[in-house]
């Protein structure tokens, strides 16, 4: 996606205003408000591209209230890219109207530095300094630090002591003569749930694989969904530079959205055809944990952990933005001792969508609320899914609504089979 | 500043949250899935019969024009505010209130979709009938307003035949009810005068309709032909026979290409038409009218036909067509629906006008019908940004109108006539019947100001010379 938002032009003509989009729409189920639903936000778009309307502040509130989850383009016959509209509208907004410095901060400044993103995280945990604290609350991806913030308190259940990559340093990575694969570490598992991560590289040591964790930085996901578009571009210039530096078969992150991202990374470069042609030569290699092993096997389990009914969350950025569907189940269900029960609504967005829960507390949680209606209904014990923010978001729903349910990565419940 | 001064006394009934006046919040209601635009000064979300009340006798008071919303689905322009005008939005009114199994009703607040009351109401093994293909987004509202139909109104009947009472909200700000639970109220069917009025002889708040129980059994068939003639025989025939099917439903080649290319709902591209027939009701002899339907088909010619032999099967063929619309949409940006609707027998005739007219345009125009009872749906495809190619489409739909007029049909079957069929009013209505129509909404609405501009054309003279 280019500089010039008439470049969506086409994409949102395409809509025809049909306003099938409304019965899917997890936010204007809850408005009912035309500003929040596809066929709006289309119209906006389109409004600015024609000049019928000047982008300013007013225009905040309708762009940044969308998910980017994408179920009005799964369900809309000409397959309008509403969320790419959506997308190229912020970055019109950044550009004019700007965007808060905490942001250009986070964007600029922190995403790009792993070291100085973990000692800010650090000291935001720790909560003492009121500056950070209140930069902690406007970038809507810390979240997961909950701490001084009084409304997310509880996002975060525990903040771990030792982030992934220092853990990292003493693991075993050598998984004998399978493939060589990329461990691309994102940020939510290598700052928030490090277990997370050592599950996902214990699994792939196990199966045979030689892992490389990649020295990457920030997918640039947040700061594309923000439509910094520029800030997005150069995370992915780091990672394209650090990933060329592995020789490996198989890219492969745990995380949902980052594999979906850097899927992604070809539209990011879509105007300049060398990036194009490098981004595209990476995203063919990129897998999604499930993804690889349902084609790679697992370990053979030994029949531990769980025993009893797991059901699964899609998220937003497995289902609808990769396809990735069936084979998280198939790999729960070849679990040993595992009922697999399939959740109404499962790929449903469970409100997390990268900020939205910070900046939109209560449609957050009134998302959540039915995603925890559902998972009620399966009476499962065990709860799975693949994306951090999804499981942090899906945590905190089960302690809300005091549910006796553990909610945990594929990988983890994986581990726990084989170990 | 008397802007101001309005927006300040809708917010002091419905609330500060519940009003919006910034431009950028009102370039979303300037719409509908028609082609009309327009700019409306300010949008209301009521959520109780009182507000919508007050609401109304606010703007009557002061002389702005208003109308309701329910989801802006309708294809004629039906929910364009006319400038300056005011909408009041439904959408949050959308409560279902009250499910009575044993007098068969329901009643049910507009904004409600007919989905959701369709879902409601399954559980306990109980239907409404009227299920337009926009059923999981159009409102009850809606429904009322445009008196909707869809492919089971072959032998259920439209939107008015299920409607029993309403409560309204006149022009004047007064609330009445119309009809009711009783089976027949005394005096003339004030009811059947407000359904399909397109919401300009005042808002509906409250609307009771009659549930039925789910059929028996349902037997789904899809049958594929070599050609439109033997598609719209074998229609014939099976009518002829005494068969009454749920719905008789046929799709075009155009249509086919896209439906299969959208959906891959296994449809041969090379088939000239499609068409779908649902048998519903009592389980006895069933079978046997299923039979009969084959035979009819294998003597008109029929390529192949396929029975639904469960729930999914009966899903999957009736998945290309509700998806037709939207697939056909992915060809081109834009489309108009044509909406005419002819006597059976001239279905052949009015199919081969309308290729004609795409010839003489140069347009693409697909077709998707209810086949049973002669409604057609061209459709015209469009890039609504060529000027060009635009006004070629207004006349070539203009035209497609006056063909089912003179074939003996009508202009609308179950869209409406909003602001975009206004000239076509004059191809089937005489003067004397408009002029009728008009001293009505005069008499509801003597300030003009109900969703104005809608349905009856404003130069009269201008449309008949037309
Ligand atoms: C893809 C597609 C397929 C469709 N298929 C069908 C179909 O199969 N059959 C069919 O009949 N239609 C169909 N439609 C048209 C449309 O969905 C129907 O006309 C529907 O009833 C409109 O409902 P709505 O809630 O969107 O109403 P709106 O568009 O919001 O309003 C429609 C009209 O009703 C009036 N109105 C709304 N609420 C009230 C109220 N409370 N009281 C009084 N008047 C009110 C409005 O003023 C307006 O004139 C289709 C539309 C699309 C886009
Ligand atoms: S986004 Fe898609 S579903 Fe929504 S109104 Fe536009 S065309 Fe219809
Ligand atoms: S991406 Fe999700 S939240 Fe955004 S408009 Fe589409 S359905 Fe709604």
């Amino acid at each position: 996606m280019g500089e010039d938002l008439r470049q969506v032009y086409d994409e949102v003509a395409k809509c025809n205003r049909c306003g099938f989009c409304q019965a899917h729409c997890p936010i204007f189920d809850i408005t009912k408000d035309e500003r929040n639903v596809a066929r709006g936000h289309n119209a906006h778009v389109r409004s600015l591209i024609e000049g019928e309307l000047e982008i300013s502040e007013d225009f905040k509130d309708p762009l940044f209230e969308c998910l980017l989850c994408k179920a009005c383009v799964a369900n809309c016959f000409p397959a309008v890219r509403t969320e790419r509209n959506v997308v190229a509208g912020r970055a019109e907004y950044v550009r004019r109207v700007g965007q808060p410095r905490t942001m250009r901060f986070l964007f600029h400044r922190l995403l790009p530095d792993p070291v100085r993103m973990g000692r800010f995280v650090r000291l935001a945990a720790v909560g003492k300094n009121t500056g950070i604290t209140r930069l902690a609350r406007a970038l809507g991806i810390l979240k997961w630090f909950g701490k001084d913030f009084d409304r997310v308190e509880g996002l975060v259940e525990r903040l771990p002591t030792r982030f992934f990559r220092e853990r990292a340093r003493t693991l075993r990575l050598d998984g004998g003569a399978g493939r060589t694969v990329a461990y691309f570490v994102g940020c939510g598992f290598n700052f928030v749930l490090p277990d997370v991560a050592e599950a996902t590289v214990e699994v792939l040591v196990k199966g045979g694989a030689r892992v490389r964790v990649v020295d990457n930085v920030c997918c640039g996901l947040p700061a594309y969904g923000y439509g910094d578009l520029e800030a997005a571009r150069a995370l992915a210039r780091k990672n394209m530079d650090a990933l060329e530096q592995v020789d490996a078969e198989v890219i492969l992150t745990d995380c949902g959205s980052c594999s979906a991202f850097l899927k992604e990374y070809p539209e990011l470069f879509e105007e300049s055809p060398e990036e194009r042609d490098r981004a595209s030569r990476l995203a063919s290699r990129v897998k999604g944990f499930s993804e690889y092993l349902a084609e790679d096997g697992c370990p053979s389990p030994r029949g531990h952990g769980f025993r009893g009914k797991v059901t699964y969350h899609d998220p937003c950025h497995l289902s609808r933005y990769q396809g990735v569907v069936g084979q998280p189940r198939q790999v729960l269900r070849g679990l040993p001792g595992v009922e697999y029960v399939e959740m109404p609504e499962a790929d449903r967005c469970c409100g997390a969508a990268g900020s939205y829960n910070v900046l939109h507390y209560e449609q957050s949680m009134v998302v959540l609320d039915r995603k925890m209606e559902n998972l009620r209904k399966t009476e499962a014990g065990v709860l799975a899914t693949e994306c951090p923010g999804c499981l942090i978001q899906l945590r905190y729903g089960v302690r809300r609504a005091s549910l006796p349910v553990r909610v945990a990565h594929v990988s983890e419940l994986v581990r726990e089979a084989c170990s | 500043m008397a802007r101001d001064a309005l927006v300040a006394e809708l917010e002091r009934i419905v609330g500060r949250e519940n009003v919006r006046s910034k431009p950028v919040d009102l370039a979303v209601y300037g719409y509908d899935a028609g082609l009309a635009t327009g700019r409306p000064r300010a949008v209301v979300f009521v959520q109780t019969t009182e507000q919508v009340a007050q609401v109304v006798k606010t703007l009557y008071k002061k002389g702005v024009p208003y109308l309701a919303r329910g989801a802006g689905t309708n294809l004629s322009g039906g929910t364009v505010p006319p400038d300056g005008g005011v909408v009041i939005e439904t959408a949050r009114m959308n409560r279902i209130l009250e499910i009575d199994l044993e007098n068969q009703q329901a009643l049910v607040e507009p904004g409600v979709f007919n989905l959701t009351l369709q879902n409601a109401l399954a559980p306990h093994g109980y239907y409404y009938a009227p299920d337009p293909a926009s059923q999981k987004v159009s409102t009850m509202g809606g429904n009322v307003g445009e008196n909707s139909g869809g492919p089971h109104c072959l032998k259920y009947g439209v939107t008015s035949n299920h409607v029993l009472g309403l409560e309204v909200v006149l022009p004047s700000g007064e609330v009445v009810w119309l009809g009711g639970r009783a089976p027949d109220t005394p005096g003339p069917d004030l009811v059947g005068l407000f359904v399909g009025a397109e919401g300009t002889l005042g808002i509906a708040t409250k609307i009771l309709v009659r549930i039925m129980r789910a059929p028996e059994r349902v037997v789904t068939m899809l049958a594929i032909f070599e050609s439109l003639e033997s598609a719209g025989q074998t229609v014939s025939d099976i009518i002829a026979e005494g068969i009454i099917p749920a719905t008789l439903e046929i799709m075009d080649n155009l249509v086919i290409r896209a439906v299969e290319e959208s959906v891959h709902a296994g449809y041969p591209t090379d088939a000239d038409a499609v068409l779908i027939i649902e048998l519903d009701g009592l389980a006895d002899g069933m079978d046997e009218q299923a039979d009969r339907i084959m035979e009819l088909c294998e003597k008109n010619g029929v390529v192949s036909a396929r029975k639904a032999k469960d729930a999914t099967e009966r899903a999957e063929l009736w998945a290309g067509r509700k998806g037709a619309f939207g697939a056909v949409a992915r060809l081109r940006p834009s489309y108009l629906v044509c909406d005419g609707t002819v006597p059976r027998t001239q279905l052949p005739a009015a199919l081969a006008a309308v290729r004609e007219v795409g010839r003489k345009y140069d347009l693409m125009i697909g077709n998707v019908f209810h086949a049973g009872d002669g409604n057609l749906h061209p459709l015209i495809l469009f890039d609504a940004r060529d000027p060009d190619e635009m006004a070629r489409v207004h006349k070539a739909g203009s035209e497609i109108l006056k063909i089912c007029a003179e074939l003996g049909g009508t202009i609308s079957g179950e869209h409406g006539i909003g602001t975009e069929k206004l000239k076509e009013m004059a191809f089937v209505f005489r003067r004397a019947d408009i002029e009728f129509m008009r001293a009505i909404k005069a008499a509801l609405d003597p300030k003009n100001l109900c969703n104005p501009g809608k349905v009856l054309p404003e130069e009269l003279d201008a449309a008949l010379a037309a």
